[in-house]
């Protein structure tokens, strides 16, 4: 199975399972948001660009079934795949806890990013205390679903051996 | 040179995309039929994915609902025992009512709620994003059910609980009253039954109750006071259907602008089972 096909089965699964399962699973009225857990992990094993690809698509496949307006969760997670993947490009050591520490951080900016350019397109109440405690237990959540959800997704993100040597032979 | 390459090529993948969320956000915004078809069909073929799941799902997910809930149903039992005494003498004086006004319906040839076909669907799921209150039914255009349409419960179609926003064949998902962008025009009514002021009520993010804006000065509610949908012109709500009771008012002597509060008369996060009213503004039953 190609890599773009395993990408597609992430976000159809993601999608599904936010749509429905995670609809029951609320901590303080709260779900995570499985879609981004799995941006943070592609891009942190692949890069801006990847990530900000898989963002956009990821971001729209929810758009779907969200009542805010469509393209609002491709931006902020395209813009936070971009970003995981630009601070990706700066680690030395991949720290242990890497899955808990980027999917809440990860999530609070991705978080964050939403209500900012959602109160800017004119969603109301965006911009609130309310809304930040939301996008923080959120992120709390992102982070303890990501030990599951990165493994996950990064063996479906995995190049094969022959694509990864034409890759870096062309760089060069 | 192959970083600087790469780099911009970076740089550029995102100006793209940014620009394409941003049009997709401004074509919805301005009500893009081609946005809503593009919702429609991809709802369509993940629907059934999405029933499949639930399906599989429900055993867990009825554990997880009814999880930590044995204290405030015993509450609430307690709640409902005291509450059951007032509303035993209010019915008698309801029912007389009632009586008067079949009448006056007859004579008048007016429609009722009970009149308007329904479609029953079981409440499958909540809200999906963090952002919005709504919960998603398991029937959708395959059974009539359209964009707007009111969706209340009771068996003679009392409560309004919400409105149908996005429908695929076989789910639609519908946006609850005390969501944000959620707006009607409500009608008071006084405590003997008669017609009081009007207003409008508008879900807030931040608060379970709906903001209720009086429209006039000077008008005074008493807390328990039942809402109505006005059920005026291209409304989609027919005329009757209870929005909430009157939970907190501002002294009109002391503001501009006179704000109250609405509590909607259900839970409406442990709803089950809800009716879609084939309501179209303007036609008759």
């Amino acid at each position: 199975m190609t890599r773009r096909i395993r990408l597609a089965f992430v976000v159809v699964i993601g999608v599904v399972l936010q749509t429905t399962l995670f609809t029951h699973l609320r901590i303080d009225g709260v779900v995570p948001d499985v879609g981004l857990v799995a941006v943070l992990a592609v891009a942190y094993s692949d890069g801006a660009e990847s990530g900000a690809w898989f963002g956009f698509v990821a971001g729209l496949s929810i758009d779907v079934f969200l009542t805010t307006p469509l393209g609002l969760s491709a931006l902020s997670y395209a813009i936070t795949g971009y970003a995981v993947g630009v601070f990706q490009t700066g680690v030395v050591r991949t720290p242990h806890a890497i899955a808990p520490l980027l999917g809440g951080i990860g999530g609070f900016f991705g978080g964050i990013t939403f209500l900012a350019i959602g109160a800017a397109v004119g969603q109301e109440g965006f911009l609130s205390v309310a809304g930040l405690k939301t996008v923080l237990v959120a992120a709390l959540y992102d982070g303890a679903i990501a030990p599951v959800v990165f493994p996950l997704v990064r063996a479906a993100a995995r190049r094969s051996e022959h694509a990864l040597t034409w890759r870096i032979g062309r760089v060069r | 040179m192959a970083v600087y390459r790469h780099d911009r090529r970076r740089r550029l993948t995102l100006v793209l995309l940014v620009i394409s969320s941003l049009v997709l956000v401004t074509l919805d915004e301005q009500g893009s039929g081609v946005v809503a078809s593009l919702r429609s069909a991809a709802q369509d073929v993940l629907s059934p994915v999405q029933n499949l799941a639930d399906d599989v799902t429900s055993p867990a997910t009825d554990f997880f609902d009814s999880l930590g809930r044995a204290d405030e149903l015993k509450a609430e039992n307690d709640r409902l025992r005291s509450k059951i005494a007032g509303l035993q003498s209010q019915i008698a004086v309801g029912q007389a009512a009632q009586a008067d006004l079949a009448r006056l319906r007859d004579i008048l040839d007016l429609p009722r709620i009970a009149d308007y076909d329904g479609v029953v669907a079981n409440v499958v799921d909540g809200s999906i994003g963090n952002f919005e209150r709504t919960f998603q039914i398991d029937k959708g255009s395959d059974a009539g059910i359209a964009k707007n349409m009111a969706v209340v419960v009771g068996t003679k179609g009392g409560a309004l609980v919400g409105k149908i926003t996005l429908v695929s064949k076989s789910r639609a998902t519908v946006e609850r009253i005390d969501d944000s962008s959620f707006g009607v025009g409500v009608q008071i009514l006084d405590p003997v039954g008669g017609l009081g002021p009007t207003g409008i009520a508008q879900g807030h993010r931040d608060s379970a109750f709906l903001e209720l804006q009086l429209l006039g000065s000077g008008q005074k509610l008493a807390k328990g006071q039942y809402a109505i949908t006005r059920g005026l012109g291209a409304s989609p709500f027919p005329h009757g259907l209870v929005v909430g009771t009157v939970v907190r008012a501002v002294d009109p002597s002391t503001a501009t602008v006179e704000r109250a509060a609405l509590e909607p008369i259900v839970d409406l996060d442990r709803l089950t089972l809800v009716k879609v009213l084939l309501y179209q503004p303007g036609r008759t039953p």
